[in-house]
């Protein structure tokens, strides 16, 4: 009997040996092949000149008074990333800008994606493959040029996450955004998608201490920044922002954000990313 | 067959007539037919009687004290036919009944491998789980065999209790968990080959080890001693949950010294099961020792290691399943290469036990056990809320980034009826060409969005639950007279349980913040407020911290009679069960010991009695009552409001009280056996708790939350009929016709209670009253044949019918809740009570035909048996519903009109879809 001791034995090595897929992963390299959406064909293609690069500053040639313009030319646009949804201030879109420091122009563009950021994080450059894209405004009359993927009557809709995947290519560049120092007096429309830092500014003294957002508005909650010679400004604060109900701080300092402008298109607004672009911890002033 | 009718023969030279009174004794010795050997192990018992003897090492046996007049002896060992010898006992005499041959029954004894059992644990539904213990009630009678083999395919449980009512032990230890009540069966899965001795008593029926519950007692003996010598391997092929089996085991019989070992071990594995990317990973392995010291003691260790891994699968709605197919699970998705499942079960928890035989006497027995359990479960799953901390100048907290989306690629955005519920149909396409063409996991994007960002955006985290458990009884077995005979057990159990989140992978980031980000207010977001800003790593603990400290006082007391005409008995037990939880984050809606700390003691004390009696009208015919009332504590998983979060226990904390009666005649004809049982089961005053997220609810200023329902104050009625019969047309053609008709509802309009993020509503009532209760099929029936085949091999099929099988009620909707306008608090303007009634109908799945077949055939070679068997289960490969559950997302009337109104509801009831046709095929050998 002593011999059927192999038969245990052996399973045993048998059982521990053999194995099916296991639990541990290796962590994918940047540089893996399934890197997400790559530009480095889209980038080879502008240096072959089979696409030809535009500057953003280009794309309101397209802009049409009477509605979307589709974009039929092999036209590429490249731009640097400046805004987030991390902090749910912007909904299914971002802004670009066409240098990471001192930049000339900026743009909006909208994809139907609920984590937009983390693709199209911050400083991110990004190409944007026009050809078969709409180039017009998301709400009619907002005065807000955006890249989008289709076309409902005379305003442009984001793009599909399927059209994201085949139009908008990510570089492996990150560069870190110097925001433009501005004051408000020379805040215009030509600044819109673009990144500014305000300095010397603070909440009108009537809001401070109230929350950023109201509570009760069901949209978008305006508040206003002054300087110290009484010009104003709007700070637009989405409802689903994630610090709306972070106080408004009663110091003075700066401020940085997207310009953009509220939903008609009557007034230019500040977008923050997040609570990190406030920075008001100095004395009012009077 | 010839061999039987010989052995028949054997024991009809056995017929002794004597005439006297009082008692007398028999003994003899058991021989294998094949290669007349003895046996060891034998259990011989009289008929109807509750104490039975085993053979020794050379197959004798003596059985004492039985009362004078005719018996019928019944040999029984598994693995063989079991033979029933008549005999006349005679006062003062010892009849000695030579030499009883058993022929090997090398069949059977395969067979168990073929139940589904690892269906629920597949499908993690809990309310749906099904009732493993009823079904592994299967070497009786024909009906429980049936619904074992035949009906378990559906989720069918016998009279459609829970498995929290069936007690499982091995050894007499209770291994029921106390968290919910139920057996975790991957703790001894893949043993099949050492948990042949099985002691099973059906619904309240005694058990000698336990009062058990009104679904019955399964006590696996698993003791060194207990198994015959020699060893088996098996391979199997199979199609379910894993593609292969081996398994290997191994038992020296008792030496002369008095030491039995037995060892197994097994491992079960699949790249992926029936359903997609269900990875199956498990080992199993089996040790027991024992000592006999002498005739009065023996000493016992079983040690039992079953590491569990397996990709589970999704409930889904009809949406997705006409999209992707009934294989379709959301849950993996290719990274590289491989299939990777986000959510994988993992439990890993050794059972080690020390098992202490007293025979004081000839009638007493006392066994004390002592039984130590710990280990985890993890259950994993994708993460997509992980963030980044803002702070200001003193490093305070003042907000995050958290830029994850839900990676779910069913998620109800993504599916075609979202684009159609607002009138774009071109979206609706490309999200149907997209979810047809993919729809599985991104991983590559996760990390691509992890490493981007810095912070782990999505990450894989592990909800972890560490149980050590300490167990300790005594039970006595004492026959106080020839007709009497006492059984008692006392039992101590203590359970710590650790429950906590464990980040198993940051893919690719660094780390992320243990917050909420649901929360708006960052003050209220942080997980533990005591360590608001902490960043998680690999292997850190977050989300929650808790542990759960159970302790359970039982007795048991049961008293058997059994005379010559009627056989009864009754049974007591009394627990004391106590329950508290100490938290270690302090949650910022439970401030200080409302969640920090422990909680208050919960204490229950419950009892149960319990009686019954077999009435003989003659030897072949029988009438069986039995009844029983018992209260149950909640479980400590009902007992807490949410426990992940608070110290707050349930308002209107009851026991469950529970009646069950059942009356049974059971016909043993020499070639018709039938029976034919009548069930009624009331339960009372039970606890349900639930978690999901909800629109249309008024909690605070929002009218959607993330909530947990109560049911408190639960009504529910099990009633039916059970018919099994088994008629030898020949000695070689079986049929066998078994009829299932129960109708399980609720009896009454239990009150819930919605709780969130502290914020109490109490909706009243709901208005379940007659609703059926979910759980597999109420209905089901099965007809069909054996043939065995003298030269050893052996065909069957069968046809099995299920009807009547519901939907899982969401209870929300059933309240005034229902026609509350959120905004407003007054009743729907539109509301229409003929509409509502449609709304509110509870679906009832489409009626199936299920046909299976069994077949196998062995040899003998040398003195090795070999043989193969294989089953092919729903050969026709119909598809059909298993079970599923109302989302109660649609809190009211509107909501859920408006999302029925385009006729594909975003928000429609997901479902569990059995397998299709598949197979298992098993070959072994004995020596």
């Amino acid at each position: 009997m002593k011999n059927k001791f192999i038969y245990p034995l052996i399973f045993f090595v048998l059982v521990i040996s053999s194995c099916v897929q296991d639990d541990t992963y290796d962590i994918p390299q940047i540089a893996d092949t399934f890197f997400i959406n790559p530009a480095e064909q889209i980038i080879e293609n502008i240096e072959a000149g089979v696409l030809e690069e535009i500057p953003i500053a280009n794309i309101s040639n397209f802009i049409n008074a009477n509605g979307p313009t589709e974009i039929t030319g092999d036209y590429v646009v490249k731009g640097y990333v400046v805004s987030s949804d991390a902090s749910g201030n912007f909904y299914q879109e971002f802004y670009m800008q066409d240098q990471p420091s001192n930049p000339t122009a900026g743009i909006k563009v909208a994809v139907a994606l609920n984590d937009v950021s983390s693709l199209y994080n911050i400083g991110r450059e990004v190409y944007i493959s026009l050809k078969g894209l709409y180039v017009g405004e998301a709400n009619n009359g907002d005065g807000i040029a955006v890249i989008g993927g289709k076309v409902d009557e005379d305003e442009v809709d984001a793009m599909t996450p399927n059209q994201v995947y085949d139009h908008v290519f990510r570089s492996d560049v990150v560069e870190t955004i110097v925001p433009l120092e501005l004051s408000l007096p020379t805040i215009d429309d030509t600044y819109i998608g673009r990144y500014i830092q305000i300095p010397d500014t603070q909440f009108v003294s009537d809001e401070v201490g109230q929350s950023l957002g109201d509570p009760t508005d069901y949209f978008d909650t305006h508040r206003t920044l002054e300087d110290c010679s009484n010009t104003v400004f709007l700070l637009e604060i989405s409802s689903f922002a994630n610090y709306k109900l972070s106080t408004i701080p009663g110091g003075n300092g700066t401020i940085e954000g997207v310009v953009s402008k509220d939903y008609n298109g009557d007034n230019l607004v500040l977008l923050l990313n997040d609570i990190a672009g406030i920075q008001m911890n100095d004395e009012r002033c009077p | 067959m010839n061999r039987n009718v010989i052995v028949f023969f054997l024991s009809l030279t056995n017929f002794i007539y004597v005439f006297s009174q009082q008692q007398g004794s028999i003994k003899g010795r058991v021989f294998e037919e094949d290669t007349n050997q003895a046996i060891h192990g034998v259990s011989l018992t009289i008929e109807g009687g509750v104490r039975s003897v085993v053979t020794d090492n050379n197959g004798i046996f003596i059985l004492e004290a039985i009362s004078e007049g005719d018996k019928i002896l019944v040999v029984f060992q598994e693995g063989y036919f079991p033979l029933k010898v008549p005999i006349s006992i005679v006062e003062g005499e010892r009849i000695d009944l030579g030499v009883l041959y058993l022929s090997k029954n090398i069949f059977k004894e395969d067979t168990t491998g073929i139940i589904m059992l690892s269906e629920e644990e597949l499908h993690d539904n809990e309310s749906l789980s099904n009732n493993i213990t009823g079904l592994l009630q299967s070497s009786r009678d024909i009906f429980s065999k049936t619904a074992a083999y035949d009906f378990s395919a559906t989720f069918f449980r016998p009279r459609g209790y829970g498995s929290e009512h069936s007690k499982v032990l091995i050894n007499g230890v209770s291994l029921n968990k106390i968290y919910d009540g139920r057996p975790q069966w991957a703790n001894w899965g893949g043993i099949n080959d050492v948990q042949r001795n099985q002691l099973l008593s059906n619904g309240l029926s005694p058990s000698d080890v336990t009062f058990g519950g009104i679904g019955g007692a399964t006590n696996m003996i698993m003791r060194a001693s207990q198994y015959r010598e020699g060893g088996k391997v098996s391979l199997t092929a199979s199609s379910r949950s894993y593609t292969a089996r081996v398994m290997g085991s191994y038992s020296s019989g008792l030496n002369e010294k008095g030491w039995a070992y037995t060892v197994l071990a097994s491992r079960r594995s699949a790249e992926e099961g029936f359903y997609d990317g269900t990875v199956y990973d498990a080992n199993a392995f089996f040790i027991a020792v024992e000592k006999k010291f002498n005739d009065k003691h023996s000493l016992n260790f079983t040690g039992i290691y079953t590491p569990n891994r397996r990709g589970r699968t999704a409930a889904n709605t009809q949406e997705v399943y006409d999209l992707k197919g009934l294989n379709y699970n959301p849950y993996w998705g290719r990274q590289q290469s491989e299939k990777r499942n986000s959510r994988i079960r993992n439990v890993q928890e050794p059972i080690f036990m020390l098992n202490h035989t007293w025979r004081p006497s000839l009638k007493t027995e006392i066994n004390t056990n002592i039984a130590y359990q710990f280990g985890r479960i993890g259950n994993s799953r994708l993460d997509y809320t992980g963030s980044e901390g803002i702070f200001n100048t003193n490093g305070s907290l003042i907000g995050y980034r958290a830029g994850g989306a839900n990676p779910d690629p069913s998620y109800y955005q993504k599916l075609p009826s979202y684009f159609i519920n607002r009138g774009d149909l071109a979206g609706a396409f490309e999200a149907e060409n997209t979810f047809q063409a993919d729809g599985q996991i991104d991983w590559a994007r996760m990390y691509a969005a992890n490493l981007s960002n810095g912070y782990s955006i999505y990450y894989l985290y592990e909800d972890v639950n560490e149980d050590t458990s300490l167990t300790f009884n005594s039970i006595i077995n004492r026959e106080l007279s020839e007709n009497i005979t006492i059984n008692g057990k006392v039992e101590y159990r203590n359970v710590l349980s650790d429950n906590y989140a464990q980040m198993m992978d940051l893919m690719g980031g660094l780390g992320t913040l243990d917050i909420d980000t649901f929360e708006e207010d960052i003050a209220l977001a942080p997980n533990n407020i005591l360590d608001p800003s902490r960043i998680v790593k690999e292997g850190d603990r977050f989300k929650y911290h808790f542990e759960l400290r159970s302790t359970v006082l039982d007795g048991f007391l049961q008293a058997q009679f059994n005379y010559r005409k009627v056989d009864f008995y009754i049974g007591t037990s009394i627990s004391n069960t106590n329950f508290q939880r100490e938290g270690f984050y302090e949650n910022p809606y439970f401030i200080g010991n409302n969640s920090l700390g422990k909680s208050k003691h919960l204490n229950f004390t419950n009892f149960g009695v319990k009686g019954g009696a077999t009435y003989k009208l003659t030897g072949r015919h029988l009438l069986d009552f039995n009844v029983g009332y018992l209260t149950k504590a909640p479980t400590v998983r009902n007992s807490f409001t949410n426990n992940r979060e608070s110290n707050q226990t349930v308002a209107h904390l009851e026991d469950e009280k529970i009646l069950s009666l059942d009356a049974s005649y059971v016909i043993r004809g020499a070639k018709l056996k039938a029976k034919f049982t009548g069930y009624y089961t009331d339960f009372s005053d039970a606890t349900d708790i639930s978690f999901y997220y909800i629109d249309g609810v008024r909690s605070g200023e929002d009218f959607s939350a993330f909530v947990q329902e109560v049911a408190t104050g639960v009504g529910k009625r099990n009633m039916g009929v059970e018919i099994g019969l088994e008629y030898q047309i020949t000695p070689t053609i079986t049929l066998k016709g078994v009829s299932a008709l129960g109708q399980n509802y609720y009896t009454n309009n239990p009150n819930i209670q919605l709780y969130s993020d502290g914020v109490e509503s109490d909706l009243g009532e709901a208005f379940l009253k007659d609703y059926k209760v979910s759980g597999g099929p109420q209905r089901a029936s099965s007809l069909g044949f054996e043939y065995r085949d003298p030269k050893y091999w052996f065909f069957g099929a069968t046809m099995n019918y299920f009807s009547n099988n519901y939907i899982d009620i969401s209870a929300v909707t059933r309240t005034a809740n229902f026609y509350t306008n959120p905004v407003d608090g007054m009743p729907f303007d539109n509301y229409n009570p003929e509409v509502a009634r449609e709304l509110l109908k509870q679906e009832k799945f489409d009626d199936h035909f299920l046909v299976n077949a069994v077949g196998g055939k062995s040899w003998k070679i040398d003195s090795y048996y070999v043989g193969f068997f294989a089953t092919i289960s729903n050969i026709l490969g119909r598809e059909y519903k298993t079970g599923g559950f109302e989302q109660s997302r649609n809190g009211n009337y509107q909501e859920l009109l408006e999302d029925q109104a385009n006729n594909a509801p975003q928000f429609g009831s997901k479902y569990w879809y059995g397998y299709g046709r598949s197979y298992f095929f098993n070959i072994y050998a004995r020596f």
